[in-house]
């Protein structure tokens, strides 16, 4: 190689003392690192220190002003509802509780009756007396009482009939405090039954739309890893081999992932139409299901949910398959090679041989399709935009509806903030097991 | 011979067992690519088969439209105002369709959608108050959807996205090159934590930050602007082009530094002309993925940008090619197939660098 700069020193070590402040290393390594550390701290650190202070603002869009209001973006409980579901009217027998189940209607009637300054109301079907509720107000008891005998559910599991509110829970009052509404539960219903408090308020967790975006998340998130694995790991061992054309249909295969999800889900969402669904097509035609029975992928809410997370697999399972390929391809040849001589099969010889070596990829993998389910926004809102009536709404979508269309930026903020800790939890969860595995 | 059959043996199985998984991978940009060819007569026939492109109706017939005379005209002659190849409309809901016809001074407005193939028409016959004059046809297979994307900012957009994605890699390239190099090889106080702290980046994504990043380009009075887009993507391309990097400067052998510094060159100039030759392809395939990455993202682009002319290609096509409800699905193809070519150009270039870049920024 020609020498750049005249050598200064022939012989001997470099004179280190006399080098330039830049020419030794620890300087110069920071001044390389300098502007990394810059942005990344001007424009992740900030903004991320930002964002929790929004969050505990009231910011919205169009305010001048932001008000410091603490947590009460996260959790502010207005009041506490006492609800009930199922009650429990009669245990033992099991003939006499059929015949309860079956005549309630037409033999039960309420008896309220005064108790103390209350009021206590009972049901009274047959011989049976059982005492229901108990509340300050005649007509409340009263009333009560009657939904529970004419308007619920009776249903008979052995012994027991089980008076059961399908749809909406029997509401016993909402109350200021906890404390007043715990008081409640244990003077105002008398028969043994299923509460529990329901928190009203304007904090996110006391949204229900925030809970279902929560669940939401985790069901995008892990039900399809599993999926992608079941299609990666197929793929991989098949492109392990050398074949004709290995690698047009590797190229082939990562398309998927390569193409940004806003411009090839415009053809999911074609597919997944309403009308001129191609899937419905081609059901309607193998005779599978007749025209009037046609799926709306989009209208209902648990088909889309299922649409979303086959499109999910449908991007994430090429990056599954590249990355287990790499792991494959990095098992040296003897080792395999040895195995099948020792008289292992193909199966045995992915079982016990390429699999364990696998796995700490596997768990990388896995790791990354993770992280990219879990933080997803694009799929979800270009195929259903967090529909039908929110039902498939995740947190990142969850957190733009609010924060950005909305304009609610500091409850928008909060939203989007909760999916900080279970990343964390997540990733250094993963991480521990990839260490431990790796020693 | 026993060796050659077995070999052939092993392309069929590999080929049989991959065509589902292939199938499932393709057939969206399959349909898309179909659907963006289709007259929209055809588009929404229900009658044929939608896998491929119908030359006929159901009733055996091309497809066409009747040109029916309002039942308020006068009786009178009918003149042309369309030539055959006059692209009409780009579909059957265009608000405003285009004239097609002339009957003693007034006119008959469309909608026909796509580029006119044949009128079936005495030219010079009289037209009677609610009668069928004739018919048109249209074009099928057509480019007409295609066509339309010029009337539409479809290629401003991608202009907004190519000039986004290589503002971007340059950024990129300037911050993570160096950084990488002084992670991987040089040793100072702090450079461990250093890394893992920017590979912890990773744990605030976009989704968490779009919030106040919103606020911040607003402070900076950007919003609405490129400057939004070309200031915060590199957010996620610099962490991961400098944990891709990082792997390929590990892998340059420390003699080759050392012996240029022997030979006198300063670090910044063994850095430029020995290093940084040596992980050129570790720099191509960094640059690939920053481009690929700020191609790809949507939700900044979506919450800073809100004019539809500075819209990047993804959030355009998926908000502005949609009015309301209605789909403009021909259109919405077209402009899906023509806008994922770019992301496919720089794929099929650089497919080798591109699948080592998606192992090594998950395994290092």
């Amino acid at each position: 190689m020609r020498p750049l700069v005249a050598p200064t020193a022939v012989s001997g070590a470099p004179p280190m003392q006399r080098l330039a402040f830049f020419e030794r290393e620890g300087p110069f390594g920071y001044a390389l690192v300098l502007p990394a550390i810059l942005y990344l701290t001007a424009f992740i650190a900030y903004p991320f220190a930002m964002s929790i202070w929004l969050s505990m603002t009231d910011a919205s869009a169009g305010a001048s002003k932001w008000n410091y209001i603490g947590l009460d973006n996260y959790s502010k409980v207005e009041s506490w509802e006492l609800i009930a579901n199922d009650f429990v009217i009669f245990d033992g027998d099991k003939a006499e509780a059929q015949r309860i189940a079956d005549q309630h209607k037409d033999e039960g009637k309420v008896v309220t009756a005064p108790d103390g300054d209350r009021f206590k109301a009972s049901l009274q079907i047959g011989s049976h007396t059982i005492p229901v509720v108990e509340t300050n107000g005649e007509d409340d008891a009263t009333y009560l009482a009657t939904t529970i005998l004419n308007d619920l559910d009776w249903q008979v599991h052995g012994g027991k009939v089980v008076a059961h509110a399908a749809d909406s829970p029997i509401s016993f009052g909402t109350f200021e405090k906890r404390g007043d509404a715990n008081d409640a539960r244990k003077k105002s219903v008398l028969v043994d039954s299923t509460t529990h408090l329901k928190a009203n308020g304007t904090g996110v967790q006391q949204d229900p739309n925030f809970l279902l975006a929560v669940k939401n998340t985790l069901k995008y998130t892990f039900g399809t890893e599993l999926v992608k694995l079941f299609f990666g790991i197929p793929c991989a061992l098949l492109l392990y081999k050398k074949f004709r054309g290995r690698q047009l249909l590797r190229g082939l295969l990562v398309i998927p992932w390569v193409i940004p999800i806003a411009i090839s889900g415009q053809a999911w969402l074609w597919i997944l139409d309403s009308t001129y669904s191609v899937i419905n097509w081609l059901l309607v035609h193998a005779g599978i299901i007749s025209p009037a029975n046609i799926f709306n992928f989009r209208g209902d809410a648990n088909l889309a949910m299922f649409s979303l997370v086959v499109v999910n697999v449908w991007r994430g399972f090429p990056f599954t398959t590249i990355v287990i390929l790499a792991g494959l391809t990095s098992i040296p040849d003897e080792i395999i090679e040895r195995a099948r001589l020792d008289g292992a099969n193909a199966l045995q010889r992915f079982w016990y041989v390429m699999a364990p070596m696998v796995r700490p990829i596997l768990m990388v993998s896995l790791l990354f399709s993770v992280v990219f389910s879990f933080t997803d926004f694009n799929t979800i809102w270009i195929i259903t935009r967090g529909g039908p009536y929110d039902q498939t709404q995740v947190l990142s979508t969850y957190a733009y509806q609010v924060g950005v269309n909305a304009g609610y930026l500091g409850k928008g903020a909060a939203i989007s903030l909760f999916l900080f800790p279970i990343m964390v939890v997540t990733v250094f969860g993963m991480l521990q097991w990839l260490r431990r595995e790796n020693m | 011979m026993i060796s050659g059959w077995r070999s052939i043996r092993v392309d069929v199985a590999a080929w049989a067992g991959l065509t589902p998984f292939l199938v499932f991978a393709l057939f969206p940009f399959y349909w898309g690519l179909v659907t963006s060819f289709k007259a929209d007569a055809n588009l929404y026939d229900l009658s044929r088969n939608p896998l491929w492109i119908a030359k006929k109706d159901s009733s055996g017939q091309p497809y066409h439209k009747d040109i029916i005379v309002p039942a308020s005209y006068r009786e009178g002659k009918i003149e042309w105002k369309i030539k055959i190849g006059d692209r009409v409309t780009r579909s059957d809901a265009d608000p405003n369709p285009p004239a097609i016809a002339l009957i003693d001074g007034q006119e008959i407005v469309g909608p026909v959608a796509g580029r006119l193939a044949k009128i079936n028409v005495p030219e010079g016959s009289t037209a009677h108050p609610n009668e069928v004059v004739g018919d048109i046809h249209v074009d099928n297979p057509t480019l007409s959807h295609y066509e339309f994307l010029s009337f539409t900012p479809f290629y401003r957009w991608m202009k907004v996205s190519l000039l986004t994605g290589l503002a971007v890699v340059l950024i990129t390239l300037l911050v993570a090159v160096p950084g990488a190099y002084s992670l991987a090889r040089l040793r100072y106080r702090g450079n461990r934590s250093i890394g893992i702290a920017i590979f912890l980046t990773y744990l605030i994504p976009p989704t968490i930050l779009f919030i106040p990043f919103s606020q911040l380009v607003g402070g900076l009075h950007i919003d609405n602007t490129i400057w939004s887009l070309i200031l915060s993507y590199p957010t996620f391309t610099i962490p991961f082009c400098t944990w891709l990097l990082m792997g390929f400067f590990r892998g340059v052998p420390k003699e080759i530094e050392e012996r240029a510094l022997l030979d006198g060159a300063t670090r910044l100039q063994m850095l430029r002309k020995v290093v940084i030759p040596v992980v050129l392809p570790g720099i191509l395939t960094a640059a690939i993925f920053a481009f690929t990455l700020s191609f790809q993202e949507y939700i900044y682009a979506l919450t800073f940008i809100s004019s539809t002319a500075n819209r990047t290609l993804p959030v355009g096509i998926s908000v502005e090619m949609v009015r309301g409800d209605v789909y403009f699905w021909g259109p919405l193809m077209a402009s899906s197939i023509l806008g994922s070519l770019p992301v496919v150009i720089v794929y099929g270039l650089s497919l080798n660098y591109f699948i080592s870049g998606m192992t090594t920024g998950a395994t290092k």
